[in-house]
């Protein structure tokens, strides 16, 4: 049977819509494989999406909603305090350690901003975690804390009574 | 309700409970099953899926809507399930391929899994394939996804999909032909 034919610039020919329909049959011919089952045997506890949209939301407060600008607050003025903190409660002589008043006066929100701030075991993938999806652009870079202010907190937390201990 | 409609009404205090349980409701079955043939553990799948719904609802703001909802959100299950294998695999202190390998491993003692010898070659030759092309495979051949929604969720080229594709099928019919 003689086909329509379409020439090319050196004389080879393919028949006439060869191309117009090739990703149609290409696809055709690999989406469905007579050698791959499409049950991949895997199941779920019975019932489990049920409830899930629940489950979720009770895991979401939407109190905490991060806004769409977010203030990174690591140079000087949490980072010192966090370090103050951290070196006054662990490496510091027992003398200057937190009484059960002060631990009261911590409240929850206090514990769960310290730690939403990034001060308790923050690695690499914690950090991405933290700031995935959001843009640099929305990354609001706070003023360093002056000197004098950093000295001020100093002494009004009286840290000069502390002794350093190195081993 | 469509999606515009639950998005704008999740961008709002006042809506937005309602509308995310709208959209979790309408997704939660098909990201669950995109999420589990990357992590294979239902409980891993489970942990990934409900972190994949936070974080939809902490961004939604920031989701400008120049994409349809519905890939956005496979991007994300797909970030997070991939980037859920990373850090397995750095806690183990081992390879991702090695990591597969695990996987498959406890996949034959799993009670979520009741799949015959052929379902479990299947899985091995899956996860033989890089990355990638694994993903690729699982999408197009289970899900059944358009390209051009891959092309979105993956930020790959149509062409470079369908080729990832076609090398992914052959050598899982290579393997599965062993037999």
């Amino acid at each position: 049977m003689k086909r329509k034919v379409s020439k090319n610039k050196i004389d080879f020919s393919v028949p006439e819509n060869y191309f117009s329909d090739f990703d149609k049959r290409l696809e055709s011919s690999i989406s469905t494989s007579e050698v791959i089952p499409k049950a991949t045997g895997f199941t779920v506890p019975e019932g489990f999406l049920d409830d899930f949209e629940n489950r979720v939301w009770s895991q979401i407060d939407p109190g905490t909603t991060r806004d769409k600008t977010v203030k990174v607050r690591f140079l000087y003025a949490m980072s010192s305090i966090a370090a103050i903190l951290i070196l006054g409660f662990l490496l510091i002589k027992p003398a200057s350690t937190l009484t059960t008043e002060q631990a009261d006066e911590l409240t929850s929100f206090d514990v769960k901003t310290y730690i939403d701030d990034g001060f308790i075991n923050l690695n690499t993938y914690d950090i991405i975690d933290t700031f995935e999806g959001v843009s640099l652009e929305d990354i609001q870079m706070t003023d360093p804390i002056p000197r004098e202010e950093i000295i001020e907190y100093l002494n009004q937390n009286n840290v000069d009574n502390y002794t350093l201990t190195f081993e | 309700m469509r999606d515009n409609i639950v998005i704008k009404e999740l961008k709002s205090s006042t809506t937005q409970e309602k509308a995310f349980k709208t959209l979790v409701e309408k997704y939660k079955e098909r990201l669950y099953w995109h999420i589990r043939r990357i992590v294979l553990d239902h409980d891993d799948a489970d942990d990934v899926l409900q972190n994949t719904f936070i974080k939809v609802y902490r961004n939604i703001q920031s989701f400008k809507e120049d994409s349809a909802i519905y890939t956005w959100m496979y991007r994300i299950a797909t970030n997070e399930a991939l980037s859920f294998l990373q850090k397995r695999a750095k806690f183990y202190d081992t390879t991702s391929q090695e990591l597969q390998q695990k996987m498959i491993e406890n996949i034959k003692a799993d009670e979520y899994f009741d799949g015959d010898e052929i379902q479990l070659k299947l899985q091995e030759a899956i996860s033989t394939l890089p990355e990638k092309q694994r993903i690729v495979f699982n999408m197009k051949y289970f899900e059944e996804l358009k390209y051009e929604d891959m092309s979105a969720i993956l930020e790959t080229s149509v062409g470079a999909l369908k080729a990832s594709y076609h090398h992914a099928v052959k050598k899982i019919e290579m393997q599965l032909t062993k037999l």
